[in-house]
């Protein structure tokens, strides 16, 4: 332990990887803030990819209306755990810092590979939560699409997160095996080493210089590794706290690092795209709008009164936006099935719904045959008891359950019965 | 290592290199060119202002605070630091989000307010983590400026192993 009792030296310059001393670098705390983070980047990718494919359609994986809190469920998750990983990437980098440092810088072939691997990890991971938190906050600095970019990142993520695991595994299991109470070798006074306890070529030694020249107590040592973990988890708890009432109503009062309060806006309910930024402020309020029903029996019109005159449903359907915030809502209108019987279609055929918005990514969807069929689907006219504020989707607009709110078409100008082939 | 940890690694390369490359092969084939310069400028934007400000930043900040205070403070200083920057993250994106709202309903409150209560909410935890550091049992080591109770107790109760 004479080493510990040598002053630190001046740092010329660029640092080594042995000059950082704090044992908040150990790899047994390394290895727990990235099973954290890992497993947040599984939920992640996995609540994502169900998104795309709620979005995208792919035969093998249908979506239907049940359970109606599905998307919501998802997506709620999969903001929420990508604020999370705010705190869990920090840490992480932090803690694992000093290997960017590491002498020589490469080795060899396969070294360079193993490094550059880290490097793709870190900036695919990096970039994909910053811009994902941007995002939900509707901040855009960049000149790209932020859908498909992130949609590509995240393989890059998960895969290169996969690709770190397998590289690390020799380091990663004894890590994890091993208490952060335990002390090492040398902080136990320099007796043999547990066998349990990581190699010596990924153990900082101790006392050479220090980023935290305070760490040279061993059990205090064990105190801050185990301090550090517990600060991730308050934290990263508290970012949980301090947002998830965007989705979880009950606790929207606290969230007050949200982007938005699932209690707020036009008739108690958040909004995404207004009238006027869709272009369709005029033509939606026009008294000559007129719904335009199109099946295999021909082609009907019906005005907002037709549709007030036919068989009322109430359904209580949520609104679940990709951006993580949702609310629930009570909706009045007419059973989409209803309307497509009017034109001769059945439950089982899709609908195209296409809205008065021109142009744009969601100015038309198309309503598998699983939701024309369900109950709570509706083209609906009125939310909380009023007409739908024009923000809402005035004079009409889609509310299916399990759908991404992108897809809930607003301001309907036109549904067409799709059957097999494409042809109505 | 053994015959399992080595298939593993193996399966793991090889699954992730996979996965990499469909991630590859979709922004190749889905994202337009001349949107490449402003993501891979973002790409590697992350990583520089990580490793060449943040991180050197938390630990000058480490180096130069942690030695001045007394021990049962440097673990919830050091959580407080990493709480402060999560919270400096999200406060960027909140004020930039208020600064340029699309429509009143997207970040409804004040940004300024909510950041407060939150830094509010960081230095209660970092309080209350130090009155848990210092409420641990004590032993009767004088070595106060160096030992945190924990250690202290510890070290009277003899060698852990």
């Amino acid at each position: 332990m004479t080493a510990a009792r040598t002053p630190p030296r001046r740092l010329p310059g660029v640092p080594r990887a042995e000059d950082f001393r704090s044992p908040v670098h150990d790899p047994r705390v390394v290895a727990r803030v990235g099973a954290l983070l890992g497993g947040a980047i599984v939920v992640l990718f996995v609540t994502g990819l169900l998104s795309h494919l709620s979005q995208n359609p792919v035969p093998w994986l249908p979506f239907g209306p049940s359970p109606s809190w599905g998307y919501r469920l998802s997506q709620g998750v999969h903001v929420t755990v990508g604020f999370a990983c705010v705190p869990l990437l920090l840490a992480k980098l932090y803690a694992a810092y000093p290997r960017l440092f590491e002498r020589p810088a490469l080795r060899g072939p396969l070294h360079a590979l193993e490094r550059g691997s880290v490097a793709v990890l870190v900036a695919a991971t990096t970039f994909q939560i910053v811009t994902g938190v941007l995002n939900v906050f509707q901040v855009y600095p960049w000149k790209f699409s932020f859908l498909w970019v992130h949609y590509a990142a995240a393989w890059v993520v998960v895969g290169s997160v996969v690709v770190h695991v397998g590289v690390k595994l020799p380091v990663i299991v004894p890590a994890l095996r091993s208490s952060v109470a335990e002390l090492r070798a040398e902080e136990s006074g320099g007796g043999p080493r547990p066998p349990s306890v990581v190699p010596p070529a990924v153990v900082p030694p101790a006392g050479v210089a220090a980023d935290q020249g305070q760490e040279e107590d061993p059990a205090q040592a064990a105190t801050s590794r185990r301090g550090f973990l517990a600060a991730v988890a308050v934290t990263t708890l508290g970012v949980v706290a301090l947002t998830v009432g965007q989705t979880v109503r009950p606790l929207a009062p606290f969230a007050v690092l949200a982007p938005r309060d699932p209690r707020v806006g036009p008739q108690g309910l958040p909004v995404n795209k207004t009238a006027r930024s869709a272009g369709v402020a005029d033509t939606a309020t026009d008294p000559a709008w007129r719904l335009v029903l199109t099946g295999p029996g021909g082609t009907r019109e019906l005005s907002r009164d037709d549709l007030l005159a036919m068989d009322a449903v109430t359904a209580v359907v949520p609104i679940a936006c990709v951006e993580g915030w949702s609310a629930t809502a009570t909706w009045d209108g007419v059973r989409v099935r209803d309307l497509v019987a009017l034109v001769g279609g059945t439950a089982d055929d899709d609908v195209q719904v296409d809205s008065l918005q021109q142009g744009g990514s969601y100015a038309s969807s198309l309503l598998p045959g699983a939701y024309v069929a369900a109950e709570d689907t509706l083209l609906a006219l009125r939310l909380a008891g009023e007409d739908l504020d024009l923000d809402h989707g005035y004079p009409a607009r889609l509310v299916a359950p399990n759908r991404p709110g992108v897809l809930q078409t607003k301001w309907v100008a036109r549904m067409t019965v799709l059957r097999p082939g494409g042809a109505a | 290592m053994s015959a399992g940890v080595r298939w593993s690694r193996r399966v793991l390369l090889v699954g992730g290199a996979a996965l990499i490359g469909f991630g590859l092969w979709t922004a190749w084939s889905t994202v337009p060119s001349s949107q490449w310069p402003s993501a891979l400028v973002w790409l590697a934007g992350g990583v520089v202002v990580h490793d060449a400000v943040l991180a050197p930043l938390a630990v000058a900040v480490g180096a130069w605070v942690l030695p001045r205070v007394p021990p049962v403070w440097r673990g919830p200083l050091r959580g407080g630091l990493l709480a402060a920057g999560t919270l400096g993250v999200l406060a960027i994106a909140l004020v930039a989000g208020a600064a340029d709202r699309r429509n009143p309903s997207v970040v409804p409150q004040d940004p300024l307010a909510a950041i407060a209560a939150a830094a509010i909410a960081v230095v209660i935890g970092a309080v209350v983590g130090a009155f848990l550091a210092g409420a641990r049992p004590r032993g009767g080591d004088p070595d106060a400026d160096r030992a945190t109770s924990v250690s202290r107790a510890r070290r009277s109760a003899g060698p852990r192993r």
